[in-house]
C-alpha cells in the first residue's frame, strides 16, 4: 500500500470519527432541546383569529376555551399522528400539533398545526369547520419574510387565502403562483406543503373528534 | 506562551476586530444590526460557536490530516451551530423568530473558519479559547455597537438607518472611525519611539 493510499484512508476514517461523533452529540442534544408544541397566549390569540371563539383572546387562553391534544390523547382515540406523520410527511414537512376550540363560538373546530420547507421552515395554523373545508388560515412562526419574495406581507397572504379558504384540497402551484406572483415560488411551496398536509389530516382527526375529549383539565 | 503573546491574543477582539479591521462577517453583521437585542444575540450566539469551535479544533488539530482539515472544521463548526439553532429554538422562540434564519450562516460565517484556519489549527486549547473569546467578544461589541446606533437613528426618526442600506453607511463610518483610533494611536506610539531613540 503507497503512502499516498495510507493518507487517504487515514483522512476518510478520520473525517468519519468526527462526523459520528457530531451526529451522537446532536442526537442526545435533541433529546433535551427538542422543541414540544406548547398551547401558551401567543398561539391562543393566533388560533382565536382564525377559529373565532367569540371572547377575546386573554379570555379564551385564561378559560381554556382551547385544548392541545397530546400524542397520547390522539392515540387513545384511534389516531396515531407519529405514524401519519411517517406515512404523509418527512422531516421538514408535517403536523406537529392538533388543537381544538372546546367552548364558544366555534366549538369542536380542529386547528392543525403543520410545518413546510420554504427558504427556511414555515410553521402554519389552519383551522378547518365541521365539513373538513378550511376556514382560517395563520403563519405560527416564519422567516420567509427575510428572504425574497415577501409571501406573507398582507396582500399576498391575504390573495393566498382567499384562494384556499373554503375548500378541502389547496389549488395547483401553478393557479397559486399566478395569484401570488412567481417571486414567492419557494415560500409559496413551503406555505402549500404545510396546509396541504394539515387538508390531510383532517378526515382522519374528524373520524376520531367524537372520541376526543373536549373539556380541558 | 510569552506575555506578549497572551496579551496580544487578548485583545485580539479590539486591535484585530475582526468586523472592522479584518473585516469578516460582514453579511450577518449589517442584516441583523438593525436592533440591538438582534444584534446582541446573534454576536453571543457567533460567540458561542466562535469559543466551541475554537477549543475543538484545537484539541484535535494534530489527529485531523491537512486534506480534510476544512470538511473535519466545518462539520465541526455544523455541530455548534446546529446546538445553538436548538437551544434558540426551544428557549428564545422571539429571538428565534427574528434572528433564526441567520443562525445556521453562522457556519459560513467567516470569522469562525477564519480563525480556526489561522489560529485554532495552530495553537493549544488554552490560547485557542483565549483567541475565540477576545474575537467573539470583539465581533459582539462590534454589531452590538452597530445596533445600538441603528437602533437609535431609527428611533428619532431616520428609519434609512433600519434598512440594509443604513447598515452600510454605519458599517462604513464606524469602520473608518475605527481605523482612524487606531492610526492616531500607532501614529503617536511611533513618534514616542522616534523620540526615545532620539534621546
Amino acid at each position: 500500500m503507497t503512502k499516498a493510499t495510507k493518507d487517504t484512508i487515514k483522512a476518510v476514517i478520520v473525517l468519519f470519527i468526527i462526523a459520528l461523533v457530531c451526529v451522537a452529540l446532536l442526537a442526545v442534544a435533541n433529546v433535551f432541546l427538542k422543541t414540544v408544541p406548547t398551547l401558551d397566549s401567543a398561539t391562543a390569540s393566533k388560533i382565536n383569529t382564525i377559529a373565532p371563539s367569540g371572547v377575546d383572546d386573554a379570555t379564551a387562553f385564561s378559560e381554556g376555551y382551547f385544548k392541545l391534544y397530546s400524542e397520547e390523547e390522539l392515540a387513545s382515540a384511534g389516531f396515531d399522528l407519529k405514524a401519519f406523520n411517517k406515512e404523509k410527511g418527512n422531516a421538514t414537512n408535517k403536523v406537529t400539533a392538533v388543537y381544538r376550540v372546546v367552548k364558544g363560538q366555534n366549538a369542536g373546530a380542529f386547528i392543525v398545526e403543520s410545518t413546510g420547507k420554504g427558504y427556511y421552515d414555515i410553521t402554519m395554523l389552519t383551522a378547518f369547520d365541521e365539513e373538513g373545508k378550511i376556514s382560517g388560515v395563520i403563519a405560527k412562526t416564519q422567516t420567509e419574510d427575510k428572504f425574497s419574495g415577501q409571501i406573507f406581507n398582507e396582500d399576498k397572504f391575504e390573495l393566498f387565502k382567499q384562494s384556499v379558504i373554503g375548500k378541502s384540497e389547496l389549488p395547483s402551484d401553478s393557479e397559486l403562483n399566478a395569484v401570488t406572483g412567481a417571486t414567492t415560488m419557494s415560500s409559496m411551496r413551503g406555505l402549500r406543503q404545510a396546509v396541504t398536509i394539515a387538508t390531510v389530516v383532517i378526515p382522519r382527526l374528524n373520524s376520531v373528534a367524537d372520541a376526543l375529549e373536549v373539556e380541558n383539565e | 506562551m510569552s506575555k506578549a503573546e497572551l496579551k496580544e491574543t487578548a485583545l485580539g477582539g479590539i486591535i484585530s476586530n475582526p468586523v472592522f479591521v479584518l473585516v469578516l462577517g460582514t453579511c450577518p453583521t449589517i442584516a441583523k444590526s438593525d436592533t440591538i437585542s438582534n444584534a446582541i444575540g446573534l454576536g453571543l450566539a457567533t460567540a458561542f460557536v466562535l469559543i466551541c469551535s475554537n477549543i475543538f479544533i484545537s484539541l484535535l488539530r494534530k489527529l485531523i490530516p491537512d486534506k480534510v482539515r476544512l470538511p473535519a472544521y466545518i462539520v465541526i463548526i455544523a455541530t455548534f451551530v446546529t446546538l445553538v439553532q436548538l437551544f434558540v429554538a426551544k428557549f428564545l422562540p422571539d429571538l428565534n423568530t427574528s434572528i433564526g434564519a441567520f443562525i445556521p450562516l453562522i457556519v459560513v460565517n467567516c470569522i469562525i473558519l477564519g480563525r480556526a484556519e489561522a489560529f485554532a489549527s495552530k495553537n493549544g486549547v488554552l490560547m485557542s479559547a483565549l483567541d475565540g473569546v477576545s474575537m467573539g467578544l470583539g465581533f459582539t461589541l462590534a454589531i452590538g455597537l452597530m445596533g445600538a446606533i441603528r437602533q437609535g437613528l431609527g428611533a428619532i426618526g431616520l428609519t434609512l438607518f433600519q434598512k440594509t442600506a443604513g447598515g452600510f453607511i454605519v458599517f462604513g463610518l464606524l469602520m473608518a472611525l475605527f481605523n482612524f483610533v487606531f492610526y492616531i494611536i500607532n501614529a503617536r506610539k511611533t513618534k514616542a519611539l522616534f523620540e526615545k531613540g532620539g534621546n
